[in-house]
């Protein structure tokens, strides 16, 4: 046995038979296991299906804090408990060095952390399986989060315990000294990198998970605060090793070093020998005399160790290198990052190159070769631009992934110069494209897309690139700095899910000019201008898929796993903009579709039962899209995807759960790109049906909407208004009618605006849009509502479709007059509170005259229909009023009136609070 | 052979407790005596390797401690058993033994080492008590596990300190005999308060006091020096001129009665043979050292 095995068993031994450490491992199973057990009572209950990944999710939100505690005690209690029992001074006596003595002791001390760390791992493998079946159970998300964070942490904070227990000589001091260390070093090291624009964070232990997952599993579930709901819903899609690794890694570094730093500190302070220092004189009448002698004891007791062996020093040497290199390795990925941000912040404050001008447009479009087998593709495309204009071309521009390179670039005929900065390819050709006249040119591509994710969390995302770099690279201070060095790369082709984009693929054409704007709201926040045009081109693909993938494109193209046929080729072709070509998959099964005529349903085989639950009328064929908009064809071409967020492949992937917990309830579930159509996982995951009308009405939207694609600004209200015309058209018309109800008061002005440009506006896309279609389709009719929308959709024109010319469209369709009303509440967002004011019931000789006013409290056009009943039956009229001038109305009637009511029917677009106004009732007393 | 010389350590605070020590050790027993304070622990903390010196050479068989080379070899040789030794309660005797076999990297295989263990249980008359749990011993089953320990590797030196303090007679017997038993191949340092330990052991003996070696010889040389010195007499009596009291005790009569040292005649006072006991107390009185209570002979 040798002498490491003898530390082992030793290890494992006394530990074992030690109260204390059994204490503290139960704690440590018992807490750490907990949430996979509570998971497991409450799987019935649970508002979600949650699957394996859940399970381990849930353990390891708790895991990373308890394992640092644990192996923090455990490992200063052995050191110090040695010392503490007298046993040391023999001990001491090893004729090994310092070094062997010290690591031998670390590697013992895993033997017993690790198999205590798998413990409330295996206990989530045993929930899931036990709730789930055996099936269900994913080895990728308890391994790989155990292997590369839960292990670190135990093999880190052990050493780093036993480094301080050894230096501190005690539980207390190892504890103050821990702190300092903790605290100290990498105060210092980011004082010393803030000059160099670096900054470490942090956030080994997540600790922020863990106390958010503390009050998720001690706060009952409210829908009004779904934050700390439990249980967290986490993709099941299959894991991506080499993405966390980078994450977990970058988290690791720095503490890692710490650790292997203090370790190697303690080899010089194991204290076998305790040194001889030069003592110090202090006189009997010192002032200071009690401070100097405690001064010389400390220099004493934490002095390092006379006549270190070799092997000590080269222990320490190699773990002051390993430290350094663990900090090299931080500063060289924070350095990486910052130098891909600097090249494109660079780039977004040029504003170069000059766009694509509007009249050279795409062709045909042609991409062919290989995706895959890892993460890289091979791309040839050949692209041709059409000279549409009168003047020659000779400059094009184009966006095209950061991470694809461009191996070579030319034109079937004459010359053509590219130049590449950041994503964006500056292409020259020479002679310039003719009026009337083409040019073909073929781009060899290769490298490996991907999505840089330089921030943390949704602030960024939120400001934009441009606003976060800019702070980070202007900071003030060092908290004004961001962590580069946790940002990580989400490879547009990985196991957990195949995305490629457009400029994945290709080179798009740019129209848009690439100069930053001002925001409206915010004018010192400057935006990047998105397309706004769109082009059709005629699309062609033929890509090798990687094995084992489903893949799909938004031309119609499939490749299955499943199906008969050679593997892989996805060939289609289609009428589609160069911008909306994408190609998307991933490990899926496929839902059967007994008719042959429905969409093929794919979905992450743990989630078939729910697939077949929300998208399951459209694997069996549809006729509910013909019933919803005439003419857009079947389903056969469609391929509905499971679709796992971008989310899922961080770490801080709950925010993904939270985002969507907090998402606008009526939102799409699905999106639609061309014959593409993605539902987001954490809707299929939900226990209760999704409903199918608003999936066939966003299928419906999202066809029409490929007709003609919209300006970004007025996308949100094409889509929208497509939508729910769709709906309306499937009977699906709010409860309200036109009108809007249920208001909460003081929040009024949040509807009183014009269609906001942005989808989280809930309450107005949710709530008022819904009657405003109403009251349009009310004032002008369904159907010539419906042909001013096929009237702009199926316009021949590149331009993107913008809310000015739809409107103009309605106005020219509508018999009605309709132009006040575009005007009042598309236009300026108003929306009317009209109120019966003074009506009065007038007895004169054989008949009755009611008269009144219909007043509205806000601004726009009121235009409401005015019913007076009788006991013998009702009568009508129409009032007018705007926010300065009330409308006047009577009625003549020879029978007794009952009521005066303000648009019963609600066919009249206003609000109605809850105050009333809106009916007077006849109470026998004339005025 | 070891060899020290010039030993001195000044501690950080100014504490002067060696003051050039030197001294050659051979195979066989050397007892050292000295008062609390004097530097006895000191001494052996440097002896050890567990303290560096502030100055002098220690020679272990020809290895010098002061090359980082040689210390590893160095402590491979030395077997210490401390005064406030306890082993790892969690271990049974044998398992601990086996324990520290294994951090000495003694070059046994697993059969001969459990034999080894096992003659070294039966030697300390622990092998009832192997399988027990050494949390569970007694004191003196601990201090005999502990000289187990230190001679489980077969050092070439034995360093004990103050291995009888609390023992009750029959554990002290049988503690000397052990420690004698093993002084047959090897050094053993026998360091302790209890004169009565190092007479009955050590051909050798060494006092320390005041941070120096006071006496190194034969015990005989320490009983020669008191020899026709010590006198009895009541302890009411006045202490004649340039007489040291060596110590009081008990007489037969229930009284109190003084030995003190004095060359020449006492009047009213009874001459004394001297005792090894005696002999150290009045060579500790004559230095001017003040035994401490622990120190003071048993009885006074």
């Amino acid at each position: 046995m040798s002498v490491t095995a003898a530390f082992i068993t030793h290890e494992i031994r006394t530990q074992w038979r030690s109260l204390r450490f059994r204490v503290l491992a139960a704690a440590y199973v018992l807490a750490g296991g907990f949430p996979a057990g509570l998971l497991y009572v409450r799987h019935h209950s649970a508002k979600l299906t949650v699957g394996g990944a859940t399970y381990a999710a849930e353990v390891f939100f708790l895991l990373p804090v308890f394992t640092a505690v644990v192996s923090l005690l455990i490992s200063v209690d052995a050191v110090t408990r040695e010392q503490d029992e007298g046993s040391w001074s023999t001990a001491s006596l090893a004729g090994m060095s310092s070094a062997g003595y010290l690591l031998r002791r670390w590697l013992a001390l895993q033997a017993v952390l690790l198999p205590l760390t798998v413990v409330p791992v295996a206990a989530a493998g045993i929930a899931t399986a036990a709730a789930l079946g055996p099936g269900a159970v994913t080895w990728s998300p308890l391994l790989g989060p155990w292997l590369m964070h839960v292990v670190p942490i135990a093999l880190a904070h052990s050493a780093l315990g036993l480094g301080l227990g050894t230096i501190a000589g005690g539980m207390i001091n190892a504890v103050l000294l821990g702190g300092l260390v903790l605290w100290l070093v990498p105060t210092l090291i980011n004082s010393v990198l803030a000059h160099f624009g670096i900054h470490f964070w942090g956030g080994w232990l997540e600790t922020g998970w863990f106390s958010l997952a503390v009050r998720r599993i001690t706060t009952p579930y409210s829908a009004a605060d779904p934050w700390p709901a439990f249980p967290q819903e986490m993709s099941e899609s299959p894991w991506d090793w080499r993405v966390a690794a980078e994450q977990y890694l970058s988290l690791a570094a720095l503490p890692m070093a710490l650790a292997v730093a203090t370790l190697g500190f303690a080899v010089r302070h194991l204290r076998r020998t305790r040194p001889d220092v030069r003592p110090l004189r202090i006189g009997p009448g010192h002032p200071l005399r009690n401070f100097l002698l405690i001064v010389a004891r400390l220099r004493e007791r934490y002095t390092s160790d006379p006549r270190p062996s070799r092997s000590d020093l080269l222990t320490l040497g190699a773990a002051l290198l390993l430290a350094l290199g663990g900090l090299a390795l931080l500063v060289e990925r924070a350095e990486h990052y910052q130098h891909l941000g600097e090249a494109r912040f660079a780039m977004e404050t040029t504003g170069k190159p000059d766009p694509t001008p509007n009249d050279v447009v795409p062709g045909r479009w042609r991409v062919e070769g290989t995706l895959g087998p890892d993460r890289g593709i091979d791309l040839t495309v050949t692209a041709e631009m059409l000279n549409h204009g009168t003047v020659p071309r000779g400059h094009l521009a184009f966006t095209l992934n950061a991470h694809v390179r461009v191996e070579t670039a030319a034109a079937r005929e004459g010359t053509l110069r590219v130049s590449r900065h950041w994503d964006r390819l500056s292409v020259d050709v020479s002679p310039p494209i003719p009026p009337g006249g083409s040019r073909e040119m073929r781009f060899r591509l290769r490298g490996e897309p991907a999505e840089d994710r330089m921030f943390a969390g949704y602030t960024a995302a939120y400001w934009g690139f441009h606003k976060t770099f800019g702070d980070h690279l202007h900071a003030k201070f060092p908290r004004d700095l961001a962590d580069l060095s946790q940002a990580y790369q989400v490879p547009a082709l990985s196991p957990r899910r195949i995305d490629l984009q457009a400029a994945d693929l290709t080179p798009v054409p740019r129209y848009q000019t690439w100069k930053l704007y001002p925001d409206e709201e915010m004018p010192s926040l400057l935006r990047m201008p998105e397309e706004v045009f769109f082009p059709l081109a005629d699309v062609s693909l033929d890509l090798a898929a990687p094995p084992g993938f489903l893949v799909a494109d938004p031309c119609g193209g499939l490749v299955s796993p499943a199906r008969p046929g050679p593997p892989g080729h996805l060939t289609s072709h289609c009428r589609l903009a160069v911008a909306d070509l994408t190609v998307a998959g991933g490990h899926y099964l496929e839902l059967p579709r007994p008719g042959g005529t429905g969409a093929t349903v794919a979905v992450l085989p743990f989630h078939a039962a729910l697939g077949e639950l929300h998208l399951g009328f459209l694997a069996n064929g549809t006729s509910r899209l013909d019933e919803a908009w005439p003419g857009l064809g079947d389903l056969r071409q469609t391929v509905v995807l499971e679709w796992p967020s971008a989310d899922a492949f961080g770490l801080d992937a709950g925010i993904a759960a939270y985002s969507n917990r907090w998402a606008d309830p009526g939102r799409a579930h699905i999106t639609v790109q061309g014959e593409l159509v993605r539902m987001t996982e954490l809707d299929m995951i939900r226990n209760e049906t999704l409903n199918p009308d608003t999936l066939v009405a966003e299928l419906v939207a999202g066809r029409l909407a490929r007709r003609r694609p919209a300006a970004p600004n007025d996308a949100q209200l094409v889509r929208m208004l497509l939508r729910n015309l769709v709906l309306q058209r499937m009977g699906k018309v709010p409860d309200g009618g036109a009108v809007v109800m249920g208001i909460r008061t003081g929040t009024e002005a949040m509807l009183s605006i014009p269609p906001p440009e942005h989808s989280y506006a809930m309450s107005y896309w949710n709530n008022r849009f819904p009657a405003l279609v109403t009251a349009l389709r009310y004032r002008m009719g369904e159907e010539a509502l419906r042909g001013a929308v096929e009237d702009v959709l199926s316009r021949a024109d590149a331009k993107p479709l913008t809310r000015q010319e739809l409107y103009a469209a309605i106005e020219k369709h509508s018999e009605a007059p309709i132009g006040r009303m575009i005007q009042d509440f598309f236009v300026e967002g108003y929306l009317p509170q009209p109120i019966l004011e003074g009506v009065e019931f007038h007895h004169s000789g054989e008949g009755w005259r009611v008269t009144g006013r219909m007043r509205n409290q806000t601004q726009g056009e009121a235009l409401c229909k005015i019913v007076l009943t009788t006991d013998l039956g009702r009568l009508q009229t129409t009032a007018r009023a705007d926010g300065k001038q009330p409308g006047d109305f009577s009625f003549s009637t020879p029978r007794r009136p009952q009521a005066v009511m303000l648009d019963p029917d609600r066919e009249c677009h206003r609000l109605v609070r809850s105050a009333g106004g809106d009916r007077v009732f006849f109470d026998g007393v004339e005025r | 052979m070891i060899e020290l010389e010039g030993i001195a350590k000044t501690y950080a605070d100014g504490f002067e407790a060696l003051k050039g020590v030197s001294i050659s050790l051979d195979r066989g027993m050397f007892g050292l005596l000295g008062p609390n304070g004097a530097g006895k622990t000191t001494f052996l903390s440097i002896l050890v390797l567990a303290l560096e010196p502030s100055a002098g050479r220690r020679i272990y068989d020809g290895l010098d401690a002061a090359s980082r080379r040689t210390r590893a070899e160095i402590r491979r040789r030395i077997g210490f058993l401390p005064q406030d030794y306890h082993p790892i309660g969690h271990l049974t005797g044998r398992e601990y033994l086996n324990h520290c076999a294994r951090l000495r990297e003694v070059p046994l295989g697993r059969a001969a080492l459990r034999r080894r263990i096992a003659e070294l249980l039966e030697g300390v008359g622990l092998e009832r008590a192997a399988d027990r749990r050494s949390g569970e011993y007694s004191g003196g089953m601990r201090r005999r596990l502990g000289i187990a320990q230190a001679l489980i590797h077969s050092p070439r030196l034995l360093v004990v300190d103050e291995p009888t303090a609390g023992l009750d007679p029959e554990e002290r017997i049988r503690f000397r005999m052990l420690v004698t038993a093993a002084a047959t191949d090897m050094t053993v340092l026998l360091s302790t308060h209890i004169v009565e330990d190092v007479e009955a052991t050590c051909p050798r003996l060494g006092v320390i006091g005041r941070g120096r070696l006071l006496f190194d010889g034969a015990p005989t040389e320490l009983l020669r020096r008191a020899n026709g010195r010590l006198w009895q007499m009541p302890a009411e009596a006045p202490l004649p001129d340039g007489a040291v009291e060596v110590t009081r005790r008990a007489d037969r009569e229930g009284g109190i009665e003084r030995i003190i040292y004095k060359d020449g005649d006492v009047p009213g006072a009874v001459p004394r043979p001297p005792t090894l006991e005696e002999s150290y107390g009045a060579f500790l009185a004559l230095q001017g050292i003040e035994a401490a209570p622990a120190d003071l002979p048993e009885g006074a």
